[in-house]
C-alpha cells in the first residue's frame, strides 16, 4: 500500500498538440479510492496508463510510495490493473489466471496456491477456477479479473472502467462489491469510468478531467455542492444541472422573464468581477414546479417529457419565454404531470449556482 | 493436390454460410445448391479420377469410355514403391519438416516485432519481405545454381532444405503478422503488468493464442515445400531428389505409364492431406476466444 502522487505530470503524443494530459497534480493518499472521471477523449485513461507504466510519461513525475515511476517498467511497480475488456489468458484456467502474476513473482507453488483458492473464495469463483474464461459469464470474467488483481496484494490497484461491459443490473451489484472489497482490503484505488453515478458512489474523492486538464478534485458531495466550474456543475449530476446565461439584474439574475433572486454575497462577487450576464446554475431538485395552466406567477413553462421513476420523477421542459432553453425539474413520483402541461417554476433554494460566463470559474 | 484437402470444403461451407444470412425464396435457395455442388464436383473429380486410375491396370486407364467399374489392384502401387518412392518420400519428408520447422522459428519472432512492437521502418521491411518473391525463381535458379554449385551442395537434401525456408519465410511472417495482429494488446498490457518479461509473455500468453495460426501457418509451408518442383529438379539427381522430381521420372516415351503416374501421384499427395487434417482441428479454434468479450 502506498500513496500516489501525480506531479505535473503530462502525455504528449505529438510534440507541439495539446497534450493528452496536461500537468496532471494530484496527491492521492494511502488507502484512498479515486475515481478519474470525464467524457471521452478527456485523458482520464490516459492518466490512468501513465500510472500503469503503459504509457509515458513525457514530463513532470508520477510517483507510487516516493518512488519515481518515470523510466520504471509495468512489472516492477507493483501494481494490479482490471482492463475494461478483462483481458483474461484465453488459454488458461481461472485458477492459472489468477496465479500468474504469482507464478511471473517466482513464489513458492503452495503458497500460490492458497493465495488463489483464497481470492476464488472471496470472489466467489471457487468452483470456476477449473474452467477456461471462455466458459464463464461476463460478470463471471470480470470477477476474474478482480481476482487476478487481488491475488497479488499490490500497492495499487488500476481499474479501467471495469463495469462497461456488464448490463446494467450487474453493474450496480458490482459497483457495491467492489467498493466493499477495497475498503477491506485498504489498497490504495484508481478508478477510471465516464460514468458520473459510478464516480459518485465509488469515489472517496473524484477527479474531474475535460481535455486532459484536471477540472477538480474532490469528495462526491463537495463536487456536487460547489463544483469550481460550469463544466464539472454540468457535468456531476444525473440528470445533469440547468445552466442558463441571463443578465444580470437588480435583486439577482432575470430568467425567463422573472428575477431570481441571489445571496448578497452571490451579489457582491457578481459586482466585484464586474459582469453583466452571469451563468445560472440550478438542479433540478432545486425547482419546485406548480401545475398552472397559464397563471403568472413563477417562471412559466411547458413539460415536453416526464419520466416517471416510481420513486420520483423528472420533468422536461422548455421555458415560456425562451423556447430553445429547456429545464429539468425533479419532483416527487406520480406528480401528474403531462406532456404539454404548462407549469410555473420557482427556485427553491438559496445555494443556487453562479458562474462566470466567459470563464466559467464560479463566482 | 493441395485442392483436394480444401475443395469439397469450400462450396459446401459458403452455402451454410449464405442461407441464415439472406432470407431468400426456396428457389434461390435451391439454385444455390446447385452451384455449390457442380463448383465442388468440378475441384474434386480430377483428384477422384486420379485415386480411382491408381487402383486400375494400365490397360484399364487408357479406355475409351474410361471404365467407371473395374477389378481394382494394388500393382501399381507396388510397382511405384519397388520403383524407389521410398527415398524420394523421405528426402520430400526431411525438407519438409526441417524447413517448416526453420521458417516457423525465424518467422514467430520476426512477425511478433513487426506486429505488437513496430518502429519507424518497419513497413519497409515487410515489403521487403515480400519483394523478394516477386522475383520468379526461374530468373534466380542460374545465380543460385552457380552459388549452389561453387560451395559443392548440389543434390544436397539441405541445399533445399535452406532453399525452402528461404522461399517459405516471407510468407510466413506475413501470415503470422496478421495473426499476432487479432492478439488483443491489453493481453500482453496484463501480461507486463503481471510481471512477466517479454519472453514469458510471448511463450505464456501470446503462443498459445495464436497457435491456430501457426498450424496455418505450418500447413501452408508444408504444402509449399511438398509440391516444390522447380527447385529440386534443377538441383538434385540421383541422391536428393524429392517426391515430386520422382513423379515425373514416370513420364516416358514409351509404354503406358498413367495408372502407375496416378499411383504416385496419389501416394504423393497423402501425407499432404493427412497434415490438412491434422491441422483442421486446430485451424477451427476461434482466435482468442474468451480473452476480451
Amino acid at each position: 500500500m502506498a500513496e500516489v502522487v501525480y506531479d505535473h505530470a503530462s502525455r504528449i503524443y505529438t510534440p507541439g498538440a495539446k497534450p493528452a494530459v496536461n500537468k496532471l497534480s494530484l496527491d492521492i493518499e494511502d488507502g484512498e479510492f479515486v475515481v478519474f472521471v470525464g467524457p471521452s477523449g478527456c485523458g482520464k485513461s490516459t492518466a490512468l496508463r501513465m500510472l500503469a507504466g503503459l504509457e509515458e510519461i513525457d514530463d513532470g513525475a508520477i510517483r507510487i510510495g516516493g518512488k519515481n515511476m518515470v523510466g520504471v517498467p509495468s512489472r516492477d511497480r507493483d501494481i494490479a490493473m482490471v482492463f475494461q475488456n478483462y483481458a483474461l489468458y484465453p488459454n488458461k484456467t481461472v485458477g492459472e489466471n489468477m496465479d500468474f502474476p504469482l507464478k511471473m513473482r517466482g513464489m513458492p507453488k503452495e503458497e500460490r496456491d492458497k493465495k488463489v483458492r483464497a481470492a476464488g473464495e472471496v470472489l466467489g469463483l471457487t468452483e470456476f477456477l477449473d474452467r477456461k474464461p471462455r466458459a464463464l459469464s461476463g460478470g463471471q470474467r470480470q470477477r476474474v479479473a478482480m481476482g487476478r488483481a487481488i491475488v497479488r496484494e499490490p500497492q495499487v490497484f488500476l481499474m479501467d472502467e471495469p463495469l462497461s461491459n456488464l448490463d446494467a443490473k450487474m453493474r450496480v451489484g458490482t459497483r457495491a462489491e467492489i467498493a466493499a472489497l477495497q475498503s477491506r482490503l485498504g489498497v490504495t484505488t484508481i478508478y477510471v469510468t465516464h460514468d458520473q453515478v459510478e464516480a459518485m458512489t465509488m469515489g472517496n474523492r473524484v477527479a474531474v478531467l475535460k481535455l486532459g486538464e484536471l477540472q477538480q478534485f474532490a469528495t462526491p458531495a463537495e463536487l456536487y455542492d460547489s463544483p469550481k466550474n460550469a463544466f464539472v456543475a454540468g457535468f456531476i449530476g444525473s440528470p445533469a444541472m440547468n445552466l442558463y446565461t441571463v443578465p444580470v439584474a437588480d435583486e439577482g439574475a432575470r430568467l425567463g422573464g422573472q428575477v431570481v433572486r441571489l445571496t448578497a454575497a452571490q451579489r457582491s462577487a457578481i459586482s466585484a468581477a464586474g459582469i453583466t450576464t452571469v451563468t445560472l446554475g440550478i438542479r433540478p431538485e432545486q425547482w419546485s414546479a406548480n401545475n398552472t395552466n397559464g397563471s403568472e406567477h413563477g417562471i412559466a413553462a411547458e413539460i415536453t417529457v416526464v419520466e416517471e421513476l416510481g420513486s420520483d420523477a423528472f420533468i422536461y421542459g422548455n421555458l415560456a419565454t425562451d423556447p430553445s432553453e429547456s429545464i429539468v425539474v425533479r419532483t416527487s413520483g406520480r406528480s401528474g404531470a403531462r406532456i404539454g402541461d404548462k407549469i410555473s417554476l420557482h427556485a427553491t433554494s438559496d445555494e443556487l449556482h453562479l458562474f462566470h460566463p466567459e470563464s466559467g470559474e464560479r463566482l | 493436390m493441395s485442392t483436394s484437402t480444401t475443395a469439397p470444403a469450400g462450396p459446401s461451407a459458403a452455402a451454410q454460410h449464405d442461407e441464415p444470412r439472406r432470407k431468400k425464396g426456396s428457389a434461390g435457395r435451391v439454385i444455390m445448391a446447385i452451384v455449390s455442388w457442380v463448383v465442388g464436383i468440378v475441384f474434386f473429380f480430377p483428384v477422384l479420377w486420379m485415386v480411382l486410375t491408381a487402383f486400375k491396370q494400365e490397360a484399364d486407364a487408357y479406355t475409351d469410355p474410361p471404365k467407371l467399374f473395374f477389378a481394382p489392384t494394388l500393382e501399381q502401387f507396388k510397382e511405384v514403391l519397388s520403383a524407389g518412392a521410398g527415398p524420394a518420400l523421405l528426402n520430400s519428408l526431411f525438407a519438409t519438416v526441417m524447413s517448416t520447422i526453420l521458417v516457423l522459428l525465424l518467422a514467430i519472432p520476426a512477425a511478433f516485432a513487426v506486429s505488437l512492437r513496430p518502429v519507424a521502418k518497419t513497413r519497409d521491411v515487410l515489403f521487403f519481405f515480400i519483394s523478394t518473391k516477386m522475383l520468379p525463381v526461374v530468373a534466380a535458379i542460374v545465380p543460385i545454381y552457380v552459388v549452389v554449385n561453387e560451395i559443392h551442395a548440389v543434390d544436397n537434401i539441405w541445399t533445399l532444405v535452406v532453399l525452402y525456408t528461404a522461399m517459405n519465410l516471407p510468407i510466413a511472417v506475413w501470415m503470422m503478422r496478421s495473426f499476432f495482429l487479432e492478439v488483443p494488446g491489453a493481453l500482453l498490457e496484463a501480461a507486463s503488468i503481471d510481471g512477466a518479461s517479454i519472453s514469458r509473455t510471448m511463450r505464456e500468453v501470446v503462443l498459445p493464442v495464436v497457435s491456430p495460426g501457426i498450424a496455418a501457418t505450418a500447413l501452408i509451408c508444408v504444402i509449399f515445400a511438398w509440391n516444390e518442383f522447380f527447385i529440386a529438379v534443377n538441383l538434385t539427381a540421383a541422391q536428393a531428389g524429392t517426391v515430386p522430381v520422382f513423379l515425373v521420372g514416370f513420364i516416358t516415351s514409351e509404354g503406358l505409364y498413367f495408372a502407375k503416374l496416378c499411383a504416385a501421384a496419389t501416394l504423393a499427395a497423402l501425407p499432404v492431406v493427412i497434415a490438412g487434417w491434422v491441422a483442421q482441428n486446430k485451424l477451427v479454434q476461434g482466435l482468442s476466444f474468451g480473452a476480451v468479450k
